[in-house]
């Protein structure tokens, strides 16, 4: 009898010690699932942060390309008229001299000054006002 | 010597001698013997066999449970200790993980940026692009321009200075051209 209780107890023993450990396994789990959700909560939160600052930025370089590309075009089209004009004075500086070759080429002899009287006339009334 | 009466009731314990059935000592003790070892064998063959079977299932049910919850015991130890060593390597975990976080973060906004970097210079590009051409249609137009002014300059003179023998002139060079590259 004494020995089939001693038995029992030992039996019992092994019993509460299997529930002992698994019961803290089970606490040491828990804890480290918690602490790593927070751990990975915080990695994701650092990423959406660092992210979402890069989004800000992208939206400033952009806007500032927008308006660089605008200021380009504006100046630009200053540029471009500034040179047209210049362009167009200096084509009209030549433009009787070029207008009479081509009109003595055409008539095959020399131009006479009634020819320059007669381009000069044409530049005032037509050109010059366009 | 006479066994009759031991062998009419052979489990009579006393012993049987008087003076008209003599048995020795030693008849009796080998007689006696004998049914012991008849009833022993006897024992031993049937009476024993019925418990020593569920014995030994039970002795065998009890080991296995015993190596069960030794190997319960063992696994949830092993498992124990496992959690134990990742917590107290958790401090590391979390390092390496936020260097991680770090690293992937970092990708990403050099990725972003990267993009909006490619998005902007094709911006300004296009808007250069645009400036070109816009110059490139003026020039055109500029020296359409200039043509026309140069031709009507030239049509407007000739229209005004030509005479009529000039013109049958230049008439009659055309046709003579005209003849000659026919």
């Amino acid at each position: 009898m004494k020995h089939l209780e001693g038995r029992k107890r030992e039996i019992a023993g092994a019993y509460k010690a299997v529930d002992d450990t698994r019961t803290e396994m089970e606490r040491l789990r828990a804890e480290y699932q918690e602490r790593l959700t927070k751990i990975e909560a915080e990695a994701r939160g650092r990423i959406q942060d660092t992210v979402k600052e890069a989004q800000h930025q992208r939206e400033a370089i952009i806007a500032d390309a927008r308006a660089q590309a605008e200021e380009i075009m504006r100046d630009g089209s200053s540029d471009i008229e500034i040179e047209r004009i210049e362009t167009l004075t200096r084509m009209r500086g030549t433009l009787d001299a070029v207008a009479l070759n081509a009109l003595s080429k055409s008539i095959g002899s020399d131009s006479t000054p009634i020819h320059r009287e007669l381009v000069d006339e044409y530049i005032k009334t037509h050109v010059a006002r366009s | 010597m006479d066994f009759s009466k031991l062998l009419q009731w052979p489990f009579i314990l006393e012993h049987p001698d008087d003076a008209q059935n003599p048995i020795t000592d030693i008849q009796w003790i080998t007689v006696r013997g004998i049914g012991f070892l008849l009833v022993a064998w006897m024992f031993m063959k049937f009476v024993v066999p019925m418990f020593s079977g569920p014995m030994a299932t039970r002795r065998k049910a009890i080991i296995d449970a015993q190596d069960q919850i030794d190997s319960t015991l063992k696994e949830t130890e092993s498992m124990r200790n496992d959690y134990r060593q990742r917590l107290d390597k958790l401090e590391d975990e979390t390092q390496a993980r936020m260097s991680e976080a770090v690293r992937e973060s970092e990708q990403l906004s050099a990725h972003i940026l990267s993009d909006a970097k490619s998005i902007a210079s094709s911006i300004v590009r296009r808007g250069e692009d645009e400036v070109g051409r816009e110059r490139d249609k003026a020039m055109v137009s500029l020296q359409k321009e200039f043509v026309e002014d140069v031709i009507g300059a030239a049509r407007y003179a000739a229209s005004k200075s030509l005479t009529g023998a000039a013109h049958h002139s230049l008439v009659e060079d055309f046709i003579q051209k005209v003849g000659a590259s026919a």
